[in-house]
């Protein structure tokens, strides 16, 4: 019934939503208090409830609406916020996803958890009730002014056939909210003459009479995405109680629509926007968001990359000129060209928060599962990275996550007799380095022991029993595929799949893993990754005769080349610079670039990683604005250039990858330590 | 397989394009031919072996050049007068990749006579496994079929690097 389109549209409907949901369900297991969050999670089970509808999801729109109802409960004070609620809702909250994901979990799920979210909402109901009983005369009336039905008129706008609307759809929705006893009459006053009649406009309206059982949410709900162009009246039939009481429940039943709706007969003028605003992020917030094809974005990231390229030529030629009036517009040319990159870039780019929500259910679970106390701290959140590199890098912090507290931390009683505090932490932390960034998964428990992955790794064949391997390249056995350091195999990890999905997924990105651990006092897993923005500023380098780029955020510093150093012909060596033994990569060497050496030769010093290491080079040419364009396939397996660019004068250059070439020249730490 | 080759690329065969290497005549068909190009200035890739001539910037866009006479055994001889470089649109299996290819000088677009075509000996020739589909005539010369998705797919998507050893 939905093609792939129509469920993608909505899977991206449905993202923010879900991601709120999750994390308002876990800031409230903390302050159950808030009701602020209470209101919030109401509303965004609404907007999903509504949204689901539209998109035809039944089955989750019902059930949705019973999870709602419970939250109804507690926002009216009628039940309060208790752990187990959290656990249940949470559990609710795993079935809309699997929903969402077009999976079909077994039916009797649903009943199962809406018995669940009503036994939680009414238990918890007894005392609340007890405790705030005076309150909750106050304000529940219990019963207000008989109500006998709702008369509903409506009239739907007369092109909602031609826009791909099907009234018929909606009186059968309207009519299984009345049940049996609904009556339904078609008002067929503004049929124009035979002759002026359109037969793909929509001129009957209908009025419907719905039994009082019928919700009144749940009737304008039908209507939620036709309210702005439709008429449509919804009365309350009532008895001879009085009306005025009734006024406040009335607006409370209906949060959404709660300004746009006072209570009684309300002709709904332009709710949608209103709906819509509630309904969105964390306390609507006025930042107006718009989604935009990936590929769309990318058209303009290329175009921009052409401008910018342009104007270097521009910038070239206007300095050869030397035209003050030419080098004036050049210079305004320039500064716009550059805010457009920025603002262009900026674009692609995602805080860590967007996934952070779902490793603090994943916190949340763990520790529910494996009964270990431990606070999960989450650092740098702000840090950006590219929206898509964001997302495939959740499957392996997850992984990473769970065996931090899976294998990493000890339980409590362990803890407490090693003298560490019985509370264990993990960290996850994210930051800039240079033209890197890090993201790091910190535990401090047991911490890994070489010994013991070195016997493991050759029961399993993977090395030889004489091997001689750095304590780094030990820990790096974890993650080779197949290798599973649990002692049992849980529920949770230790199935030797995955791990080594970590490292092929960081590699894929052209980053890396680094472990550090100490027995006893615990481990670090640190993701590096390349800021892989398509434009970078560069620092362009002469070796010979020709020119690399280098990028800019991992120079710190150039320095004239020492003279020990200058007559050398290996492809490494070292030099003390400023008081400090830095290793020295000769590109003229490692490149072969041949061509006349420089008179005053440079060493450009730069970061990676936490070492420093100097690059032996021609001359500095300057810095510049670098287009990264990837390399072909013939190329790309080369991974000591992260890519080409195209300068001024139309020239190619290679876009040099520090890090890869540290690593190609043996100047890593693995290599490192080996050698100490 | 010959007739299969016929078979498959009858439509091909129609027109290719003939250029020279080493002294001998190699053709491809026109289908995949983008442009021919003088010699532009290539971007040298260090370490990237002996089949990469290095890069171009045709009209902004950086593609890949191969110089296919390593592969062929034949003799690097300089750029002249008559070099070009053909760039080429292959279906790869990954995707289509534009490349670059050295000739040291292009003639003609050509048809081929499909009952022409002979297989390659598998021993005796210069060319590499897989490298050629087949050996044809044209007026009096042996014009070579040469297959180079089949040889970016063996020989140039392998760079030999360190890296392999990591």
């Amino acid at each position: 019934m939905i093609d792939e389109e129509t469920q993608e549209i909505f899977r991206q409907e449905t993202e923010a939503l879900i991601e709120s949901l999750q994390e308002c369900l876990l800031q409230l297991n903390s302050t159950p208090d808030d009701m602020e969050l209470v209101t919030q999670v109401f509303r965004d089970l609404h907007t999903l409830k509504g949204t689901g509808a539209m998109f035809g999801f039944a089955r989750l729109a019902e059930f949705i609406h019973d999870f709602e109802a419970a939250f109804e409960q507690v926002r009216s004070g009628n039940a309060v916020v208790t752990p187990d609620l959290i656990a249940v809702s949470l559990k609710a909250y795993d079935l809309i996803v699997a929903l969402l994901e077009g999976e079909e979990p077994p039916t009797e799920q649903d009943a199962e958890l809406k018995a669940a979210l009503g036994a939680v909402t009414s238990g918890g109901a007894a005392p609340a009730a007890a405790a705030a009983a005076g309150d909750a005369a106050e304000e529940a009336p219990a019963a207000e002014g008989e109500l006998e039905g709702w008369k509903l008129r409506f009239k739907l706008p007369p092109e909602f056939m031609e826009i791909g609307g099907n009234p018929v759809a909606i009186l059968e929705e309207l009519m299984e909210i009345g049940g049996p006893d609904t009556k339904v009459e078609a008002l067929l006053d503004g049929l124009p003459a035979l002759a002026e009649l359109k037969p793909n406009e929509l001129h009957t309206a209908w009025e419907m009479i719905l039994p009082p059982s019928a919700d009144e949410g749940d009737i304008r709900d039908v209507f939620m995405f036709h309210e702005d162009s439709m008429e449509l009246e919804l009365t309350a039939i009532r008895g001879a109680a009085p009306v005025v009481e009734a006024a406040p429940v009335e607006a409370e039943a209906v949060p959404v629509d709660a300004e746009a709706a006072p209570a009684e007969a309300v002709k709904t003028e332009a709710p949608k926007a209103e709906a819509k605003k509630s309904g969105g992020k964390k306390s609507g917030s006025a930042n107006v968001q718009m989604r935009v094809s990936a590929e769309r974005l990318d058209d303009i990231m290329d175009r921009v990359g052409e401008l910018v390229i342009a104007e270097a030529r521009l910038s070239d030629l206007a300095q050869k000129l030397n035209d003050p009036n030419l080098t004036e517009v050049v210079e305004d040319i320039q500064r716009l060209a550059l805010g457009l990159r920025d603002t262009t870039m900026a674009i692609r780019l995602t805080p860590m928060s967007s996934i952070t929500g779902r490793f603090q259910r994943l916190a949340h679970d763990l520790a529910g599962k494996t009964g270990k106390d431990f606070d999960f701290v989450i650092e740098g959140e702000e840090t950006e990275l590219d929206k898509t590199v964001i997302e495939k890098l959740s499957d392996p912090l997850v992984h990473i996550l769970r065996n931090a507290v899976d294998h990493g931390l000890e339980d409590n009683d362990t803890r407490v007799a090693a003298g560490k505090p019985a509370r264990g932490t993990v960290r996850l932390k994210a930051s800039y380095s240079g033209a890197d960034v890090l993201i790091s998964v910190q535990d401090d428990g047991k911490g890994l022991d070489p010994e013991f992955i070195f016997n493991r790794a050759v029961d399993r064949g993977m090395i030889s029993a004489d091997a001689n391997l750095s304590r780094n390249e030990i820990f790096h056995l974890l993650m080779a595929p197949g290798f599973s350091t649990a002692e049992q195999v849980t529920d949770l990890s230790g199935r030797g799949v995955g791990t080594d999905v970590v490292k092929s997924t960081v590699e894929a990105l052209r980053g890396s893993v680094e472990i550090e651990s100490e027995l006893g006092q615990g481990s670090s897993f640190t993701l590096r990754l390349p800021l892989t923005l398509a434009i970078i500023d560069g620092l362009l380098l002469q070796v010979g005769e020709e020119r690399y780029t280098v990028p800019l955020a991992a120079v710190e510093g150039i320095v004239e080349e020492p003279e020990e150093i200058r007559d050398g012909t290996e492809s490494t060596t070292t030099v003390e610079l400023r008081e400090k033994l830095i290793s020295i990569m000769r590109l003229r060497e490692i490149f072969e670039t041949g061509g006349t050496r420089a008179d005053h030769p440079k060493v450009v010093l730069v970061r990676t990683g936490d070492q420093q290491i100097g690059l032996a080079v021609d001359r500095i040419i300057g810095s510049y604005q670098t287009v990264i364009k990837q390399l072909s396939p013939m190329h790309s397996r080369l991974n000591v250039f992260s890519g080409a660019t195209i300068l001024g004068d139309g020239d190619v250059a290679l876009i040099v990858d520090v890090a890869q070439l540290v690593k190609a020249e043996g100047l890593d730490h693995d290599n490192k330590e080996q050698a100490a | 397989m010959t007739l299969e080759l016929v078979t498959a690329s009858e439509d091909d065969l129609k027109d290719m394009v003939a250029f020279e290497m080493g002294g001998e005549l190699l053709v491809v068909p026109t289908r995949i031919l983008r442009e021919v190009l003088e010699p532009p200035k290539l971007t040298r890739v260090p370490l990237a072996g002996p089949y990469s001539a290095g890069l171009i910037n045709v009209r902004g866009v950086v593609l890949p050049v191969t110089d296919l006479r390593p592969l062929f055994e034949m003799e690097q001889k300089p750029f002249d007068i008559d070099t070009r470089v053909l760039v080429l649109e292959l279906a790869l299996e990954e995707g289509t990749m534009t490349i670059g290819v050295i000739a040291e000088k292009v003639h003609a677009v050509l048809a081929l006579d499909p009952e022409s075509i002979q297989k390659v000996p598998s021993v005796g020739t210069r060319w590499p496994q897989g490298a050629i589909k087949g050996i044809g005539r044209w007026k009096d010369r042996f014009v070579n079929l040469i297959d180079v998705e089949k040889i970016a797919e063996t020989y140039l998507g392998a760079v030999p690097t360190d890296e392999s050893l990591h």
